[in-house]
């Protein structure tokens, strides 16, 4: 709790209610059901939709502290291995492609990402974890189920959305509610969750439509919906990012950072994209694949003994490279993007220096020393 | 308007309701379907009010089962696209065996509401003919008709007399009897016999005994009550009777057998309404139809509703490939082996025929059961496993029970043909079995296969 309320006193200082509006609501979601809950944090989720002043959504985050408070809800801090992957690979029975042999674990309270180029794996590693797909070699153990791979408990378990949303049917509110009804929860707290959701990921105003009445972007949110009321363990999502407008995969990616941080539902988050640095930014862990192989990088830190800039600028290839001979950088270039290796003695601040001093005209610059970027 | 009456209010609220509160019920449609049935139902049921009795035909039923087929069939590939389509219980469910039965059960009551549409107008017809063969002037025709039996030697009820006095006929009336309930039940025979031969207050023998002045009101009884249906006689009272006079030396002329004849088939167009009635569709009253079509017939198609709904389009696809490729193997196979073969063979070929098949599927069941992927050949083998396996004891009992027929064919007593007609209980025995076989196999397959085809991974 006091990590939540540090979080939204934050938001709030910055100037961010709907932020901090948003924070509560995602934690209000893992809460226990009550009338009180139900009624203060639906009048939050219509301020999310609404031009609410500042001052209520004050008074509203503060009466939802005092509820909460008042509950006294255990929190679960801990966090524990959900899926334990050994030596896992793949061949297909078409085709030369190999997924040769990897292991890593995933931790809840983790936001683990997996970047690569396309073709290279990512996908097949994903639905080897969620159970779609039978590895050839190697094992996934999920240690919270009781039953060794029980395939049906591991779809309970893992909550997998796919690159290309599989077509529902009906009104996208029953479905949601079917979700939920069909597992013996109370028909308020069905009603109020689902109706939370809705707002909560700007779905509301769409809830009476079909499939084929809303766009690929909201129907990625169905699909988040829908997984995030059934709360399960690990959730897989492929290529989540690539239905969004860059405003909305900013959000998206600061949301699921909260999620997998959640004081009483802790999950473990792992999603594969293109946007590299978007995902890096959010990630704890980054799983590099390239032609089947996979390196697992825990943590950001990297050890190498360089450090690595790219940048983009119209000056001529001697000038940028005499000011690489003279940092002891290597330097590569594909049309106007360069990429130098630099000592790791030497600060990517130092290195934009130099070049500004030089009067280089920099239209981009990124230092990607801790980035899976230089393993391209 | 119309919106209105097939999309009403309260099929909005109860879909709202069910949806909160019993979403296996909501996931069915079971509610939907019921609406549309009885929507269905009432307009054929309007149709065969209005429709007249003496449009059953030959012509008129085979028009009849194929056009209500027809809307039957589309009515259930409609629900099984939209089964296939709003699977939620596949996408989202929990799934226990006791849910699968519940929702087996919700889905076995939606076929029975789909294909009893099919049924509506036989059962409104056959309360009609109740309702005609109720109401005594009826009878009294008939009665009339059968006093008149000796001129109008065209009039086939007059069999009773033909089996009061003949011990070959009294056989043949057993064998017809054994017929009858064999292929289509005792109902309509039964029916028939009680309405007729019990009101027979006049029987045939009445004028044997009786006196000219007796005949002769009876001959214009007869001709009045057929005058009041629209019917006449080109013959008059007196003619008639003063032919009948002198019966024994008469040697009618061509022209009254002609006009009598005319006369017979108009009275019997009237009469046997009711009773084409019972003879087209008294079978839906026979214990044989329900064994076959409620617990047989419909939940085999059940079991593949319920297997093509959890599995995906493809899966569906390749079943419909391997069902064509199977059936042209089977239509060869025993085609050939029955055309070129003697009597006997059929009741040795088809059940080891049966059991090979079921053998083979077994096997390839075993299988997948202890395989760690599937591949939609295979799980489609289980499902004919699934299928076939509770078949046999019907197969087998019919082929037994067909041999000793055929042992007995030959045979023209009493007594033999008795032991031939006790051999109908057989066939029970086998539904019962049959049942009881399919039942097990589902307790057994149900949940396992679900669950595998469902949840596991693929290859």
């Amino acid at each position: 709790m006091n990590i939540l309320k540090k979080n939204i006193e934050t938001e709030m200082q910055n100037g961010n209610y709907h932020v901090a509006l948003k924070r509560c609501i995602d934690f209000a979601l893992n809460m226990p059901f009550t009338i009180e809950i139900k009624d203060v944090v639906l009048a939050m989720a219509d301020s999310l939709n609404a031009e609410i002043n500042n001052e209520t959504i004050n008074n509203q985050i503060t009466l939802f502290f005092d509820i909460y408070e008042r509950l006294n809800i255990q929190t679960n801090a801990e966090d524990s291995i959900v899926v334990d992957v050994q030596e896992i690979s793949k061949r297909y029975n078409v085709g030369a492609f190999q997924f040769k042999p990897v292991s890593f674990q995933l931790k809840t309270g983790e936001l683990t990402g997996i970047v690569g180029q396309n073709g290279n794996g990512k996908t097949t590693l994903l639905r080897m974890l969620c159970g779609d797909l039978m590895p050839w070699g190697g094992d996934i153990i999920y240690p919270e189920l009781s039953l060794k791979n029980d395939p049906y408990a591991i779809k309970q378990y893992v909550g997998f959305i796919p690159q290309r949303i599989p077509k529902w049917y009906g009104k996208l509110e029953e479905n949601l509610i079917f979700t939920l009804s069909g597992k013996g929860i109370p028909k308020d707290e069905i009603l109020f969750r689902v109706e939370v959701m809705l707002k909560r990921l700007g779905l509301y105003q769409y809830r009476q439509h079909l499939w084929s009445e809303i766009s690929s972007g909201y129907r990625t949110r169905f699909e988040l919906a829908r997984i995030l009321l059934v709360k399960p363990k690990v959730l897989i999502l492929d290529e989540p990012l690539a239905n969004l407008d860059i405003m909305a995969q900013q959000t998206f990616l600061q949301d699921l950072k909260f999620m997998v941080k959640s004081e009483i539902y802790p999950m473990s988050i792992i999603l594969s994209s293109q946007l590299l640095h978007e995902v890096e930014q959010v990630s704890d862990n980054v799983i590099f694949i390239k032609d089947g192989t996979c390196i697992f990088q825990n943590g950001k830190e990297n050890n190498s003994e360089t450090g690595v800039v790219e940048f983009i600028t119209d000056n001529s290839f001697q000038q940028v490279s005499s000011i690489a001979m003279a940092l002891g950088a290597e330097i590569k270039s594909e049309s106007n993007f360069y990429t130098l290796s630099v000592p790791k003695s030497i600060t990517s601040k130092q290195v934009l220096q130099s070049l500004i001093e030089s009067d280089i005209d920099i239209q981009y610059f990124r230092n990607i020393t801790n980035s899976t970027k230089r393993l391209f | 308007m119309l919106k209105k009456i097939i999309f009403p209010d309260f099929l909005a609220k109860l879909d709202r309701r069910l949806l909160l509160s019993s979403p296996l019920l909501w996931s069915s449609r079971l509610h939907h379907v019921a609406w549309f049935t009885l929507l269905a139902a009432l307009f054929i049921a309007g149709v065969s009010m209005i429709l007249p009795l003496r449009i059953l035909s030959y012509d008129f039923i085979g028009f009849y089962w194929m056009m209500v087929s027809l809307i039957m069939i589309a009515g259930l590939i409609i629900w099984f696209v939209y089964l296939f389509r709003h699977n939620n219980t596949k996408q989202y469910g929990n799934r226990t065996l006791g849910r699968e039965w519940l929702n087996l059960l919700y889905h076995y009551c939606s076929l029975v509401l789909i294909s009893s549409v099919i049924f509506i107008l036989p059962f409104v017809f056959l309360w009609r003919a109740h309702h005609k063969i109720e109401q005594s002037n009826l009878v009294e025709k008939v009665n009339i008709l059968n006093v008149n039996s000796g001129f109008f030697p065209e009039n086939e009820y007059s069999i009773r007399s033909f089996y009061e006095s003949d011990d070959s006929m009294q056989t043949g009336v057993v064998l017809y009897g054994a017929s009858a309930q064999m292929y289509y039940g005792n109902y309509t025979y039964r029916t028939l016999n009680k309405k007729l031969f019990d009101y027979d207050t006049i029987s045939a023998r009445f004028y044997r005994i009786s006196g000219k002045a007796e005949i002769k009101t009876a001959i214009a009884q007869y001709l009045d009550v057929a005058k009041k249906e629209g019917i006449t006689h080109s013959y008059s009272v007196d003619e008639i009777a003063a032919l009948y006079d002198d019966t024994l030396g008469y040697q009618p002329s061509g022209n009254f057998e002609v006009a009598n004849m005319q006369f017979n088939s108009q009275i019997k167009d009237v009469i046997d309404q009711p009773f084409d009635a019972f003879d087209y569709f008294g079978f839906v009253f026979e214990k044989l139809f329900f064994n076959v079509w409620l617990l047989i017939f419909l939940p085999i198609l059940l079991l593949a509703i319920s297997m093509f709904r959890n599995l995906s389009l493809k899966f569906f696809l390749i079943a419909i490939g391997v069902t064509i490729v199977l059936v042209i193997i089977n239509a060869v196979i025993l085609g050939i082996t029955l055309d070129d073969s003697s009597n006997l063979t059929p009741y040795i070929v088809l059940p080891v025929f049966f059991i090979g098949w079921a053998l083979f599927l077994l096997v390839v069941s075993i299988r997948i059961f202890s395989a760690k992927y599937y591949s939609a050949i295979e799980a489609y083998c289980l499902f004919l496993f699934n299928i076939l396996l509770p078949l046999l004891p019907f197969v087998l009992t019919v082929c037994y029970v067909e041999y000793q027929i055929y042992e007995f064919r030959h045979n023209n007593t009493l007594e033999e043909h008795w032991i031939y007609y006790t051999r109908y209980t057989f066939y029970n025995s086998a539904h019962i079995a049959t049942l009881l076989v399919f039942v097990l196999l589902q307790q057994l397959y149900f949940k396992p296969l679900y669950e595998r085809l469902w949840a596991l991974p693929k290859k």
